[in-house]
């Protein structure tokens, strides 16, 4: 499993996820272009921080927030795109070299 | 060209993605052509939207199920089409070149009236029309040829090896 740790501020309070898994990454990039419904696309945004949080109970005080209205709809849309953001250049830079042709 | 499918019918076609069927009522050829830069997700695109976040909910429950949408969303237009979905996707690019969509509406071919599968073979013989042997042979071609990574779509199993060595030579001396 990838041991990288990716810490976001979300309202003025860190949160840490592990980068999403290849899997998750293409669910989430298909949900977004099968002309689902907002809310739809909602929850799969939520399963996907879900499955990739680092630790349940940081999750559930996320979305603890949530319901108390200290953080809203945006604010986990936004921190889907961030982890996804971050994601891809985590692969991208632990991706290994292409090999040098030296013909 | 034809396939089992009649390329006239309004039938609606299904697809199953993760143990989740849907029906896909009839769509004109002018909703397809709108969503060519999307394949992987064809089928989603042309469902009811209930249908669309049914599909979704299945994805989300089975990530790894990306791929049987995308193979799904391939497969029908191969079947609405009678043609490989590589074939059918050349002719609706070329069918919305400003030319051919001309001559296309010209001809009284409206692609909100006709089904996909009309509407690439009214393309198809517009292209087709006027062409020699070996122009017409050249034209199979371009739109027979796999894209990069589907080069095993080549080999179906049902060539004659005579038939390919002549077309071979027959190409060689376009």
């Amino acid at each position: 499993m990838d041991d990288k740790i990716l810490i976001f501020q979300v309202k003025g309070r860190p949160y840490r996820s592990r980068p999403l898994s290849p899997e998750s990454l293409a669910m989430l990039q298909t949900v977004q272009s099968m002309g689902a419904s907002g809310m739809q696309l909602y929850r799969a945004l939520l399963k996907t921080l879900e499955n990739a949080a680092l630790d349940p109970a940081e999750w559930d005080g996320l979305i603890q927030r949530v319901i108390n209205g200290d953080v809203d709809t945006m604010d986990i849309v936004d921190l889907a795109k961030r982890l996804a953001t971050k994601t891809v250049d985590h692969y991208e830079a632990t991706a290994p070299a292409a090999p040098v042709d030296a013909g | 060209m034809p396939g089992e499918r009649p390329l006239v019918s309004r039938e609606p076609l299904t697809v199953t993605v993760a143990g989740t069927s849907v029906r896909i009522p009839h769509r004109p050829a002018g909703l397809w052509i709108q969503h060519l830069g999307r394949l992987n997700t064809l089928a989603s695109l042309l469902a009811d939207p209930e249908d669309r976040d049914r599909l979704a909910g299945a994805l989300m429950q089975t990530p790894a199920a990306v791929a049987e949408l995308r193979a799904e969303s391939l497969r029908i237009l191969t079947e609405a089409t009678g043609q490989k979905w590589y074939a059918a996707g050349r002719l609706l690019a070329t069918s919305i070149e400003p030319e051919i969509l001309g001559r296309l509406v010209l001809a009284g071919v409206d692609p909100w009236q006709r089904s996909v599968g009309e509407w690439t073979a009214a393309t198809y013989a517009l292209l087709a029309k006027g062409q020699d042997e070996k122009g017409r042979m050249k034209l199979d071609f371009s739109l027979a040829l796999p894209p990069p990574g589907w080069e095993d779509e080549w080999d179906d199993g049902q060539d004659d090896p005579a038939a390919i060595a002549a077309a071979v030579q027959t190409m060689q001396g376009l």
